[in-house]
């Protein structure tokens, strides 16, 4: 996130007397009167802001046909998915219908690491020795079902959902994706990630 | 806005440029004028010819002075002498009288021709109004004018441009061809 003084000038603020340095270090004679470069510079920056800064639809963004796990997965069939994925979270669909979401944090927690420990905890008791002489996650604790572990329902969002509310719905819920379902059921899901990857080039960042 | 008013102007004018600018304008200037003006005397002069006319002090304004402007690009400069000399010849042998007519048809023609065809080069002007206004020895010419000394003499200080623009370690030549 640009702190204020690194974010680019909007184009209101930009004046002839800015155009004129610029022309300075530039040097070489430009055919070009200050006033009309100033007046291509601002087209120029509306332009790209309305190029770069629509608002698209999740669907625009989504990843499509994301890995899922169902009620029956057990954990450790669920983990398994996830690591062959690359991916952090999983909808839970019965079906096509989305009846939850796990994420790597409900996995966590069936290890019993407290509920808001991250990857990190997990990684920092397993250097620990003293702990691994403790309690073991037993082969049993992987059979648990999916179904016990999830988050219920799914916060989801239609595919026509613009991207900014997406991310105003997962700031506000406090979660890292969402399912994207249409009539039919799940159709994608769309991260954090994908969001900030969508945005990227756009002036001034996202629009709000 | 009223006529008055805009005829004040409002904008500020542009910075002037560095040292080297000037410096490198100079160099370009001075060789591309040279070699132009020594063609003319040992060889077009000799054969009847000329290689020499008074637009290229303009063109050596946009090429060595203004290498980055659109109007000074190549496709500019050959094209833009070699349409006008057609344009002027053509409206000095089409129509003979009155003089100052001719010579008004010849360089707005020359300049619809080269705003058409994207060839807009201001020294084009003077290369229409030359065919036309140039004396005897241009008029006996005829036709041969848009070879010697428009489309001879523009290739001339192109060659010079491209070298001397592109020694300079501030400047490249051109922006583009075409």
């Amino acid at each position: 996130m640009p702190t204020d003084n690194e974010a680019p000038a909007r184009p209101d603020a930009m004046a002839v007397e800015d155009i004129l340095a610029a022309m300075r270090r530039i040097d070489g004679y430009l055919d070009v009167s200050p006033a009309d470069a100033l007046a291509l510079y601002r087209l120029a920056y509306a332009h790209a802001a309305q190029r770069l800064g629509r608002d698209v639809p999740v669907r625009d963004i989504m990843t499509a046909t994301p890995a899922t796990a169902s009620p029956e997965t057990t954990a450790r069939d669920a983990a398994r998915i996830m690591a062959a994925a690359r991916v952090s979270g999983l909808p839970v669909v019965s079906g096509q219908t989305v009846v939850g979401v796990l994420s790597l944090t409900d996995l966590l927690r069936l290890l019993g690491l407290p509920a808001d420990a991250g990857p990190a905890a997990l990684i920092a008791r397993l250097m620990t020795p003293a702990a691994c002489t403790g309690a073991h996650p037993t082969p049993a604790l992987g059979q648990t079902p999916v179904a016990a572990l999830m988050t219920s329902p799914a916060v989801v969002v239609g595919p026509d959902v613009p991207r900014s509310e997406a991310a105003r719905l997962m700031t506000g819920r406090g979660v890292n994706r969402l399912p994207v379902v249409d009539g039919t059921g799940l159709c994608g899901i769309v991260s954090r990630g994908d969001v900030v990857r969508s945005c990227r080039g756009v002036p001034g960042g996202c629009p709000a | 806005m009223t006529l008055f008013q805009k005829m004040r102007g409002a904008g500020a004018s542009p910075p002037r440029v560095g040292a080297a600018e000037i410096l490198w304008s100079f160099v370009g200037a001075v060789t591309g004028i040279a070699l132009v003006a020594w063609l003319h005397e040992h060889v077009a002069d000799p054969a009847g010819l000329s290689m020499l006319i008074g637009s290229f002090g303009a063109s050596a304004v946009l090429l060595y002075g203004a290498p980055k402007s659109p109007l000074a690009q190549p496709r500019n400069l050959v094209g833009g002498h070699v349409l006008s000399a057609l344009v002027g010849v053509t409206a000095r042998l089409a129509l003979p009288s009155p003089d100052w007519l001719c010579c008004a048809v010849a360089v707005a023609a020359a300049i619809a021709l080269m705003h058409a065809t994207r060839t807009l080069h201001p020294p084009g002007g003077a290369t229409a109004l030359i065919a036309v206004t140039g004396g005897p020895k241009i008029a006996a010419l005829g036709y041969l004018y848009v070879l010697f000394p428009a489309l001879s003499g523009a290739l001339a200080m192109l060659a010079v441009a491209l070298l001397a623009n592109n020694m300079a370690p501030t400047r490249r030549y051109p922006e583009y061809w075409l």
